[in-house]
């Protein structure tokens, strides 16, 4: 619609050209003098077909008369084009208008992508009866684009000792420019769990897949746009696999990657829950 | 006459008035883009509170650590040696309501070495009471850094939207002669990247 609007203001900047030409420059004037002239002289001939100076005046008194006998309508008709004029303005503050709207909607997207949390894990977190060990209660996430929300796609439980305990994801962020445009979404994919007294080589490997798939990842055939499932699987074993190629990760708008922990508490009845930002990185709420 | 004269008048007159609408529509949407633009670059910006370079890799790594405040200024710098071929460092992120985060660095530990066995790295910018990063921040924000430094859960849950632990790791471990990066986002989000050495 926008399109259309902008057709039609730039088709009556031509009529505002043309008529801005002829009535408002001395060049204008001077053309529609010269056709006047060339209109009485072509009606200037006699029978003979030769040119009479006396039909010319006679033809040329008639015009002016016929002109200055009309000049009410000249006087509409100026008027009428200063009318047109006064309009320019307002369809250059339309244009700025429309443009300003284009750029407004596009930031609010923008905004609205960079601002994005997606969810990624559920998390209880309690002690053994004995206090021995933390059990971990994990639910995966992913993001299905159809129903446009976090769906689970797993569970699992995991016992570690200690007091506290780590859940560590691999993180990929996109370039903001690919965020913002809504053409990359950032990635998380957990991946192992250490405490505050087993070490990170030591820990637990929760990175869960389901025919190759990480959970994080893992969409249904009607949870998937335009691609095919085994298509969306290929990709995604594709991102996976040129993360570890710095040329190659970069080529596909990746901004940083690198692992992120978050420690968790154990908590009787607390559900922890960890999302991956537009922005960049993981928040814990 | 009349009717030409009307006819006029209206066409004067309706321009008057999509002109001052398409005037103050723009003044409202420039405003709105300005304010939008501001947001998308505080989301989008990044305050780097830790760089550290990796000056040996033979048995033990040696570290060069430099802490920057919050204006990006060098608060200080310490060498550290951990085991291991990584290095984590886990911080302590408050985010607030007002749109902000604060990161204080805690430890660093690495593969082979668990969290209660880190380095504690507080004592490098916590000095006489005051947390260095945020001293140049203003009187408000740095007292209460301090204060959260001292007693996080004096503090009331009305300033806080979220806090949490976050530990900073590479993928494939660190490499000797190369420069990190750790730096954070106003909603919290921390980030880790490999720069170029200087």
């Amino acid at each position: 619609m926008n399109e259309n609007l902008m057709q039609i203001l730039k088709n009556i900047e031509w009529v505002y050209l043309i008529v801005k030409f002829l009535f408002f420059t001395i060049f204008g004037w001077i053309l529609i003098g010269l056709l006047l002239f060339f209109i009485v002289f072509v009606n200037s001939r006699n029978e003979k077909g030769y040119f009479s100076l006396g039909k010319f005046v006679a033809n040329g008194i008639e015009k002016s008369f016929f002109l200055f006998s009309n000049i009410f309508q000249l006087i509409v008709g100026i008027i009428l084009v200063l009318a047109l004029i006064s309009f320019i303005p307002v369809i250059n503050e339309a244009k700025e208008t429309i443009s300003l709207y284009k750029d407004v909607k596009m930031l609010g997207a923008a905004l609205k992508n960079l601002k994005t949390e997606r969810k990624i894990l559920e998390a209880t977190v309690d002690f053994t009866e004995d206090k021995d060990e933390i059990v971990v209660n994990l639910k995966y996430f992913a993001y299905s684009p159809v129903r446009n929300t976090d769906i689970m796609t797993g569970e699992a439980e995991y016992r570690i000792p200690g007091s506290r305990v780590y859940l560590d994801s691999i993180v990929i962020n996109f370039e903001y420019s690919l965020v913002e445009t809504g053409k990359a979404m950032n990635l998380s994919l957990p991946y192992k769990i250490f405490s505050d007294k087993v070490s990170f080589n030591d820990g637990i490997s929760i990175n869960s897949m389901d025919n190759d798939i990480p959970l994080s990842l893992k969409l249904d055939r009607d949870d998937i746009f335009l691609l095919e499932k085994e298509e969306y699987n290929s990709t995604i074993n594709n991102l996976v696999s040129t993360l570890n190629d710095k040329k190659k990760s970069l080529k596909m708008g990746v901004r940083t990657f690198y692992s992120e922990a978050i420690a968790l508490y154990p908590a009787k009845n607390k559900k922890y829950t960890i999302y991956s930002t537009g922005s960049g990185g993981l928040v814990l709420r | 006459m009349k009717n030409w004269f009307i006819f006029i008048l209206f066409l004067v007159v309706t321009g008057f008035l999509l002109y001052f609408l398409f005037f103050y529509s723009k003044i409202e949407l420039m405003n709105k883009k300005k304010v939008l633009l501001e947001e998308i670059d505080k989301l989008k910006k990044e305050y780097v509170f830790m760089k550290f370079n990796v000056l040996n890799q033979t048995e033990d790594t040696i570290l060069d650590f430099v802490l920057y405040d919050i204006n990006g200024t060098e608060v200080t710098n310490f060498l550290l040696t951990n085991k291991g071929i990584d290095v984590f460092v886990e911080s302590r992120v408050i985010v607030l309501k007002k749109s902000n985060a604060i990161v204080l660095p805690l430890k660093i530990y690495s593969e082979v070495i668990p969290p209660e066995k880190g380095t504690f790295i507080g004592n490098y910018y916590f000095v006489s009471g005051e947390v260095l990063l945020y001293k140049s921040t203003g009187r408000e924000l740095s007292d209460f850094v301090n204060n959260l430094y001292s007693n996080e859960s004096n503090i009331k849950n009305e300033y806080i939207e979220t806090s949490f632990n976050g530990v900073l790791h590479t993928l494939n471990g660190i490499k000797a002669g190369k420069s990190y990066e750790c730096f954070v986002h106003i909603n919290g989000g921390l980030e880790l990247r490999e720069v170029d050495y200087e």
